[in-house]
């Protein structure tokens, strides 16, 4: 009998290799794909200090060029006493935008939906809008509500370009109609789904449908919930749970086998805490909800293994190599080691460099930043952030994640960290792509 | 001369107007023609999710239905919107649950009671194991957090030294049980209903306070301001008037209030 069980532990550890060793088997040399090794190196010198001067407590960096790894490096720690991993799983937050756009353009592809539909087609919550019109001061009341010129399309939701916004941006770019309407959302319950509330994310987007949107469709540029009202298209449009529709259309054909909605129980060893960083030294364990204004965060909440609350623009929970694993799939044009998920024409949609005509993507890049179907795009080099190509595409999770996907180049970057407040890393991210870029060798 | 007419002809046609036009990419009307009766939820008795289902939906409906008033019930999640469109944007009406209207307010309006419900103080046994000593005097409950919705008229509470807290309606019930309130008021079925559906597994825990709380009328505001406001409120009267004394109302309360 212990031989038999000594046969199974053999086999366990022979044949079911961890997911660490299965991600680094998968990293080359980086001068085979043209990338110097000496000059990536200069990317470990830059984290190292970050981690040993307490700015980050830790991070997973991977780099890739022509669809293989040649960079793939875990360092700090994941939480107290427990080192980095090439796996360790993060809180990916906004990044889990790009994964619902994409989900979006499945249904788009079987003919169940046209970009150009109203929203109000699916969720008639959505008819007969009204948009915020601040009144001068002295008025009897301070706003009226006018009827919208446009009805809410299912591109405008794709491209920010609702009047939906986020609560926190009341701290980004205060205003008294932006407060107004945040006044609604609030007293609506409405949350930004950075939180897991106890409810089905449908009620909250009905309840949303019915407050007033901050500008006419169509004709502003703001990031806010949006990618939570697709989510719950998705659900209305397909019959199935939004976790459900991504796990069998997304993560289990391109082989993301951690990523989740809700971490499965015997994977939470593997999520990272969330440190809160004063980005001087001063780095903390985050275990209570971080509250600042109207932004709230509860980093806590991703420990949960089961819930009703899905957010398609904020729940996924991923690693380095799985958001690679889709990163690759959106610049191999829609394929991933012979399973194609989406045509090279739907991925050319996506990725067209304008889809906000006059508007620009200013939220973390610049002027010159434009938005397609889920993720900004570079559109020229009028603008002060270094890094990048014309064509490249990128978006960031707001626990200091981010990813940059190089077409011109074929390169993909990913740095995953835990890190608040967001803010804070865009230098660091900025340098990372800096680095990563000039380790081109060829 | 046959090919030149030929030509001519598709000529003419390709230059048609009708040719040229394939119509403009516009969905139809935005705006549908009939007005707009605001309310927020309030289960069973108005559930805009669910509008034949819920009592004071049932009574609206087979009123409007039977006096050809083009109108719809639309289901807001704030009083405060209500008001907003009631007040401010002359909508037809709205029902009257949690709007306390002050006296001025009410003037353009015409007010037509439906039905008056009971409400209740409720407190959660867990976190009160011994119970709450409310008699009917408020300063009993001095200290306690007081769950309420935003707009509620709560000085009397704030007198007797009850901390408020704002919510909304749908997580009052949960807000007892995360003890983040203490007590809520409510209507007796608008508890039950959410205990049914929140927190069915545990309805002993949700206890009554003897004393009655009060009492929540139902009505239907039509507004003056409105073109048709006097004349759908008088219609809308007379054929409440006929529910009541055909029997269809006691039918429809007795399906929803006992």
């Amino acid at each position: 009998m212990n031989n038999i069980y000594y046969l199974f532990f053999i086999l366990l550890f022979n044949f079911v290799p961890t997911s660490v060793a299965k991600e680094s088997s998968k990293v080359v040399s980086p001068e085979i794909i043209g990338l110097s090794s000496e000059r990536l190196a200069r990317i470990d010198k830059l984290i190292n200090q970050q981690v040993n001067e307490k700015k980050i407590a830790g991070s997973v960096i991977l780099m890739a060029r022509q669809g293989k790894i040649a960079y793939l490096k875990a360092s700090g720690q994941a939480d107290i006493g427990k080192p980095m991993q090439a796996d360790t799983i993060f809180r990916i937050v906004s990044m889990t935008k790009p994964l619902t756009s994409t989900a979006i353009m499945l249904l788009y592809e079987q003919g169940k939906l046209l970009l150009s539909d109203p929203v109000s087609k699916y969720i008639p919550e959505f008819k007969n809008q009204k948009v915020i019109e601040m009144l001068p001061k002295g008025s009897g009341f301070p706003y009226k509500l006018v009827p919208v010129k446009r009805e809410v399309t299912i591109h405008d939701l794709l491209t920010h370009q609702s009047g939906i916004l986020y609560l926190a941006s009341t701290g980004w770019f205060p205003n008294p109609k932006r407060e107004q309407v945040v006044g609604f959302y609030r007293d609506a319950g409405i949350t930004d789904g950075f939180c897991r509330p106890d409810e089905a994310i449908g009620d909250m987007v009905k309840r949303l449908a019915k407050l007033p949107l901050y500008s006419q469709p169509g004709e502003t540029w703001e990031y806010g919930l949006s990618v939570d009202v697709l989510g719950y298209l998705i659900e209305v449009i397909s019959g199935a749970k939004l976790d459900t529709f991504v796990q069998t259309e997304i993560f289990d054909p391109l082989k993301m086998q951690d990523s989740h909605f809700y971490i499965p129980k015997n994977k939470i060893s593997r999520l990272s805490a969330d440190w809160e960083s004063d980005w001087k030294g001063k780095l903390t364990r985050v275990t209570e909800p971080l509250i600042d204004g109207d932004l709230a965060l509860c980093p806590q909440d991703a420990y949960q293994t089961s819930g009703k609350y899905l957010s398609g623009g904020a729940s996924v929970l991923s690693t380095a190599y799985d958001y690679f694993r889709f990163s690759q799939m959106l610049l191999n044009k829609g394929e991933l080691e012979g399973t194609r998920l989406l045509s090279r024409k739907t991925v050319e949609l996506m990725t067209a460099t304008n889809h906000i005509g006059k508007h620009d993507a200013t939220l973390l890049h610049s002027h010159g930043w434009k938005f397609g179907l889920g993720f900004a795009i570079q559109q020229d080099r009028s603008h002060n952030v270094d890094s990048g190509d014309i064509g490249v595409f990128e978006w960031a999770g707001y626990y200091s994640t981010r990813f940059s996907i190089n077409p011109k180049e074929q390169m993909i970057t990913i740095f995953l960290s835990q890190t608040s407040p967001f803010e804070a890393h865009f230098g660091l991210w900025d340098k990372i792509m800096v680095l990563s870029t000039s380790a081109i060798a060829d | 001369m046959k090919h030149v007419n030929l030509y001519f002809i598709l000529l003419a046609l390709l230059l048609s107007s009708t040719a040229n036009a394939t119509g403009p990419r516009v969905s139809p009307s935005l705006i549908s023609t009939a007005s707009d009766i605001y309310t927020i939820k309030l289960p069973p008795f108005v559930d805009p999710g669910n509008q034949y289902a819920c009592y004071l939906g049932e009574v609206v409906y087979s009123v409007l239905h039977e006096q050809k008033i083009d109108a719809v019930l639309t289901g807001l999640p704030l009083q405060s919107m209500v008001k907003y469109y009631l007040l401010n944007d002359n909508a037809l009406g709205a029902l009257s649950p949690y709007l306390h209207l002050t006296v001025s307010q009410k003037k353009d309006l015409i007010i037509i009671p439906i039905d008056t419900v009971n409400e209740s103080y409720y407190y959660y046994k867990p976190n009160h194991p011994d119970g709450l000593a409310w008699k009917g005097k408020l300063k009993r409950l001095s200290g306690l957090r007081f769950g309420t919705i935003k707009g509620d008229v709560v000085e009397k509470y704030k007198q007797a030294g009850i901390k408020i807290k704002l919510s909304r309606i749908d997580v009052l019930i949960k807000k007892l049980v995360v003890n983040e309130v203490d007590f809520v008021r409510l209507p007796d079925l608008t508890v039950a209903w959410y205990v049914g559906k929140q927190f069915a597994d545990q309805k002993d825990n949700f206890i009554k306070m003897p004393t009655p709380a009060g009492n929540l009328p139902l009505a239907i505001m039509f507004n003056k301001k409105h073109p048709q406001g006097q004349i759908n409120a008088d219609k809308f009267k007379q054929g409440l008037d006929k529910l009541k004394s055909g029997g269809q109302f006691q039918q429809i309360q007795l399906q929803y209030i006992n």
